[in-house]
C-alpha cells in the first residue's frame, strides 16, 4: 500500500513537471491574455432597451428580439498578412443578461493595428445543422437555423410598430438574414496593445438605427414587415452591409 | 448551553423511537444487500437527424432504471387514493397526453392547463411545462405527486408505500444499488421516472421522416403542405410554421405568443404563462412552442386545450390571431385557401409516429 502511495505521488509530481513543460512549449502562459468583446446596443444616440419605445420616422417602435453572429474574429498586425484568429464564432444576443458579451481566450500579447470581424456564419460552418452541435454551442440553437435556406439565421431583428401613434403596436416586423452571400466582413483600424497582466477590453457600439438605412432613406418597415426570403435578398444584403456603419469601436 | 440538554435528550429519544418503529415495519438494516446490483447501460436509439440527448452525469440511463421508472409511471401507488398514475394524464396511445382540454386530478378538480406530450421530452433544453417553470425532468417529476389537482398525496406517504411494497425495494436496489429499503427516497424515484421519460424518443418511422430519408414519396397535397409549412415554395403562400416548429423536433423550445388572446395591455392576460416565471411584462402571454410530432394524436390543442381540431388550429393561424403587443411578428393573416389549409393538415398527419405510440417498451408493465 505504502509503495503504491509513494509511486503515485512520484508519478503525479513527474506528470506535473511535464505538463508545465508542455505548456511552455506551445503557448507560453506569460505571452497570452484574454480579450473581452462587449457590444452595447444603441438607437442613434440613445441606449437601446428592448421592449421600450423609440421613434422611427414619426411612428412608435419597440424592438423585441435582436441578435447576430460574429465569426472569424482576427487581430491584424501592421502588415495585413499577419493575422491571428482570436474567436471562431459567437452569438451576440441582446435578449439575455450577458448575451452581448464574449471573451476570447489565449490571445497572444503584442501590438496590433486593427481587427476584422465577420458578421454571419462562414460557409463551412453554415453547412452543418444545429443538431451537429451541443445545445450550449453558439450554433446548437434550433431557433437560429432556417431549414428553407439551409442556413443559420445570421441576424434577427424583430419588433412591432405603432403606425397611428395610438399606443397600439400592431404592425409586427421581422428581419432575418442568412445564406452564405449575406456574410459581411468588417475591418476596424485601431492600435491595440495587449499585455499579459490585463484583460483587453473592446467596447463596441451597435447602432440599430444605422442598420435601417437603405441608400440614404430609412427602410419602409410598414411596407416590408417580413424579410426572410432567400430568393429576394435585396433588403437582407442592404441590412448586412449596414453593419459597417452600425458597428463602431468606442 | 445547559438549557439545551433536555431538548437534546428529547431529540435522541424521538430518534430512537423513530428507529424502533421503522424496524418493526421494515427488515433489518442492509436488507437488500443480497440482491445483485449490476445495472446494464441503456442503449438509447435516436434518429440520425436528431442531436445527442444531454443526460445528467449523475443519472445515466440503465435498463433497470428505465424499467423502474416505467413501473412508477404507470402505478397508481403515487396517488392518494390509488386511482391515478402519471399515465392517467399521459397516455401512450395519445403520445403521452390525455384527451382532455384541461387535465383533472384525483379529486375531480380540473386544472387550467392541458396535458403535454412527452414525446422527445428528453431533448427539451429550455425548461419544462407550458411556462418553463421546471428546469429538469428530475425536478419536474417531484411535482405531480403533491399537486392538489393531480396525484394529491405526499411524498412521505408514497415513499412509505414503496418501501413496504413486495417488489419495489428490490427494483430500487437493482437500479441504484441502495443497501436498504430505507434508502429509497423521492429523489431516486424522480431519477427513475426521468430515465423512463428520456427513453420516449421518436422512432424515425413517421411518413415525414421516411420521406426525407428518400424511402417513400409524400403525396402532392402533403408536399404542398410541407412547402407552405417551411416557406419553401415561390408559388404557394408562406404559412411560417417552420420558424417556430422547426425540424427535426418540430419545436425550437422557445416561449412565444402565437396570438391566442387579445390583450390591450400585457398585464391583461389571465394566464401570464412564461411571464409568471421570468417576471418580465414582455413575456406575459407567452407559452412554450410544443412539438408537432404526433400532433394528429394529441387533440385538443394549445395550453388550455381551446381548439378541438387541427382545422380550428389552422383557422386560428390563418386569421393572424388576436392582438397583443408581443404577438410574434409571424402571426399574420396568411391568406390560405380552403384547399391549402387542408394540404397543411395533411402534412401535419405525416408527423404521426405509431411505431412510437405502439412501442411495447412504453406500455403499461402491469
Ligand atoms: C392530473 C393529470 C396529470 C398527472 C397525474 C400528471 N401530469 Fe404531467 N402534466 C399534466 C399537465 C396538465 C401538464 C402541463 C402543466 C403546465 O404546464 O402547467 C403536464 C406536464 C408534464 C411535463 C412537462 C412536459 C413538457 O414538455 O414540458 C412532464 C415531464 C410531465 N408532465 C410528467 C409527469 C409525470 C412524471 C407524472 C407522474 C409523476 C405526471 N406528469 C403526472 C398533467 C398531469
Ligand atoms: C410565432 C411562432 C409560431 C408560429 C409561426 C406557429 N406556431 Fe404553432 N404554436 C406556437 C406556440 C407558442 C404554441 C403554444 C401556444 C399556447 O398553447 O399558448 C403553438 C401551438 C401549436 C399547436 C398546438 C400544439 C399542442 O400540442 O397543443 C399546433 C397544432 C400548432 N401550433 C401548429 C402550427 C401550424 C400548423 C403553424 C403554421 C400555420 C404554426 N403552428 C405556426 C408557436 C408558433
Amino acid at each position: 500500500m505504502k509503495k503504491i502511495t509513494l509511486f503515485a505521488v512520484l508519478f503525479a509530481f513527474v506528470a506535473t513537471q511535464y505538463a508545465c513543460k508542455d505548456d511552455d512549449d506551445i503557448v507560453p502562459a506569460s505571452t497570452t491574455t484574454e480579450v473581452a468583446l462587449n457590444f452595447n446596443a444603441k438607437y442613434g444616440a440613445d441606449d437601446l432597451v428592448l421592449n421600450s419605445t423609440y421613434d422611427y420616422e414619426g411612428s412608435g417602435v419597440k424592438f423585441s428580439n435582436l441578435n447576430f453572429y460574429i465569426s472569424n474574429v482576427v487581430l491584424v498586425k501592421a502588415s495585413d498578412t499577419d493575422q491571428t484568429e482570436i474567436l471562431e464564432i459567437a452569438l451576440i444576443d441582446f435578449t439575455t443578461a450577458d448575451g452581448n458579451k464574449v471573451v476570447a481566450r489565449n490571445v497572444p500579447t503584442g501590438t496590433y493595428s486593427g481587427l476584422k470581424i465577420n458578421i454571419g456564419v462562414p460557409s463551412d460552418l453554415n453547412r452543418l445543422p444545429p443538431t451537429d452541435f451541443a445545445t450550449t454551442h453558439p450554433l446548437g440553437n434550433d431557433s437560429q437555423y432556417w431549414s428553407a435556406w439551409d442556413s443559420y439565421i445570421f441576424a434577427k431583428i424583430e419588433g412591432a410598430m405603432d403606425t397611428l401613434n395610438a399606443q397600439i403596436y400592431d404592425h409586427g416586423f421581422l428581419y432575418h438574414s442568412g445564406t452564405d452571400a449575406a456574410n459581411k466582413e468588417i475591418s476596424i483600424n485601431r492600435n491595440l496593445e495587449l499585455t499579459a497582466d490585463a484583460t483587453g477590453v473592446l467596447e463596441f457600439d451597435f447602432d440599430l438605427k444605422a442598420l435601417f438605412n437603405m441608400n440614404g432613406t430609412p427602410l419602409n418597415i410598414k411596407d416590408n414587415p417580413i424579410v426572410h426570403d432567400p430568393n429576394n435578398l435585396t433588403i437582407t444584403l442592404n441590412l448586412m452591409n449596414n453593419f459597417n456603419n452600425a458597428l463602431s469601436l468606442q | 448551553m445547559k438549557s439545551l440538554f433536555p431538548l437534546f435528550l428529547l431529540l435522541s429519544l424521538l430518534t430512537w423511537t423513530a428507529c424502533e418503529k421503522d424496524e418493526q415495519v421494515l427488515d433489518k438494516a442492509g436488507d437488500l444487500e443480497n440482491v445483485t446490483y449490476n445495472p446494464e447501460a441503456y442503449n438509447l436509439v435516436i434518429p440520425d437527424n436528431f442531436r445527442d440527448m444531454v443526460i445528467p452525469a449523475d443519472n445515466q440511463m440503465t435498463i433497470e432504471g428505465v424499467m423502474l421508472g416505467r413501473k412508477l409511471f404507470f402505478d397508481p401507488i403515487l396517488s392518494d387514493d390509488n386511482t391515478m398514475a402519471c399515465a392517467s394524464c399521459h397516455l401512450p396511445s395519445s403520445s403521452f397526453t390525455d384527451d382532455l382540454a384541461v387535465s383533472t386530478g384525483i379529486d375531480g378538480i380540473a386544472g387550467t392547463r392541458s396535458s403535454m406530450s412527452l414525446l422527445d421530452v428528453g431533448f427539451q433544453d429550455k425548461g419544462l411545462f407550458w411556462d418553463g417553470r421546471s428546469t429538469t425532468l428530475e425536478i419536474q417529476a417531484l411535482i405531480p405527486v403533491e399537486d392538489p389537482i393531480e396525484l394529491h398525496t405526499t411524498w412521505a406517504e408514497a415513499i412509505s408505500r414503496i418501501r413496504n411494497h413486495p417488489d419495489y425495494p428490490t427494483d430500487f436496489r437493482k437500479a441504484f444499488g441502495i443497501a436498504d429499503r430505507k434508502d429509497i427516497t423521492k429523489e431516486l424515484a424522480a431519477k427513475a421516472l426521468a430515465q423512463f421519460e428520456r427513453s420516449l424518443v421518436s422512432s424515425g418511422n413517421s411518413r415525414y421522416d421516411r420521406a426525407i430519408r428518400g424511402e417513400i414519396f409524400l403525396s402532392p397535397s402533403e408536399l404542398n403542405g410541407m412547402d407552405m409549412f417551411f416557406d419553401q415554395s415561390s408559388v404557394l403562400p408562406d404559412a411560417e410554421c417552420g420558424h417556430c416548429h422547426n425540424q427535426p423536433l418540430f419545436t425550437t423550445n422557445e416561449y412565444l405568443n402565437n396570438g391566442l388572446d387579445y390583450a390591450a395591455d400585457l398585464n391583461d392576460f389571465q394566464d401570464k404563462g412564461y411571464g409568471n416565471v421570468t417576471g418580465k411584462k414582455s413575456d406575459n402571454g407567452k407559452f412554450k412552442v410544443p412539438t408537432l410530432r404526433n400532433i394528429a394524436l394529441t387533440a385538443p390543442y394549445m395550453h388550455d386545450g381551446r381548439f378541438a381540431t387541427l382545422e380550428e388550429v389552422i383557422d386560428h393561424y390563418n386569421s393572424g390571431g388576436q392582438y397583443a403587443e408581443n404577438r410574434h411578428p409571424l402571426i399574420v393573416d396568411l391568406q390560405l385557401t380552403e384547399v391549402q389549409k387542408q394540404e397543411l393538415i395533411s402534412f401535419l398527419h405525416t408527423l404521426t409516429d405509431t411505431t412510437f405510440t405502439n412501442n411495447p417498451n412504453y406500455s403499461n408493465p402491469f
